[in-house]
């Protein structure tokens, strides 16, 4: 669908309009879970990828491990089981803390991807991530990109790609962290992007 | 340690809390052999 963004003063709104807009808008909510203050190992997505939309983003926030040094990580998964291929994701990640110095994350395999989110304490909540999911529910590979900032014990930023190498079609995801812990706080956004 | 899963069913809006399978012990295992605490 074309925007129509040229609206000039002393126009008339229709109803046909306003429908249009609103059931046409860019991004689409689907669902938001928030763990505050709990103690979960890993959060798992169901059907949250469908033929509805071919692209996702998914805003992750408020993390905090209960053991620090730890980042959080992703897998894709159909039918309520994990994709974990020992060299299936690949990640690319360039990284810059506040201070300047380089931090970049890099690995050619390995059985989970990167969200680029870390947190060095368990309690200061500075991690956040903007995922996009590109062709999931496709039967193709998946592409993902994310934009991050971490804590450890100063700002990072990272921002990067993950590739997942499989033509699998996929129905959800899995946030783990990436070493033993549990996840003490984190919130986490779903939106389609639509299409027409 | 015992672990946990939420899994959260988007399209019911079912959200649960279960303990882990074998199978996702056993995966979270090796996860943690491979544990990396570098940002």
């Amino acid at each position: 669908m074309a925007v129509k963004s040229n609206f000039a003063s002393g126009e008339v709104l229709t109803a046909s309009d306003v429908n249009t807009y609103l059931t046409n808008g860019g991004l689409v909510y689907i669902a938001e879970t928030i763990i505050g203050a709990g103690a979960t190992t890993s959060i798992s997505f169901n059907n949250v990828f469908t033929s509805t939309f071919d692209n996702y983003q998914v805003l992750i926030d408020n993390f905090t491990p209960s053991i620090g040094n730890l980042g959080l990580n992703f897998r894709l998964r159909v039918g309520g089981v994990d994709a974990f291929g020992a060299t299936d994701y690949k990640n690319a990640f360039l990284g810059l803390t506040d201070t300047g110095a380089a931090s970049n994350f890099t690995s050619a395999g390995q059985d989970n991807g990167s969200t680029g989110m870390f947190n060095s304490s368990t309690t200061v909540v500075h991690s956040s991530a903007t995922m996009i999911f590109f062709n999931p529910a496709r039967t193709v590979r998946t592409n993902i990109q994310s934009h991050a900032q971490l804590f450890a014990g100063q700002l990072f930023h990272r921002t990067g790609s993950v590739l997942h190498d499989l033509t699998t079609a996929y129905d959800g995801f899995t946030l783990l962290l990436s070493g033993a812990g549990n996840i003490t706080t984190l919130r986490v956004r779903i939106y389609g992007y639509r299409q027409a | 340690m015992s672990r946990t899963k939420i899994e959260v069913n988007v399209d019911t809006g079912e959200v649960i809390e279960r303990p882990y399978t074998d199978e996702e012990n056993a995966q979270a295992e090796l996860d943690e052999a491979n544990a990396r605490d570098e940002p």
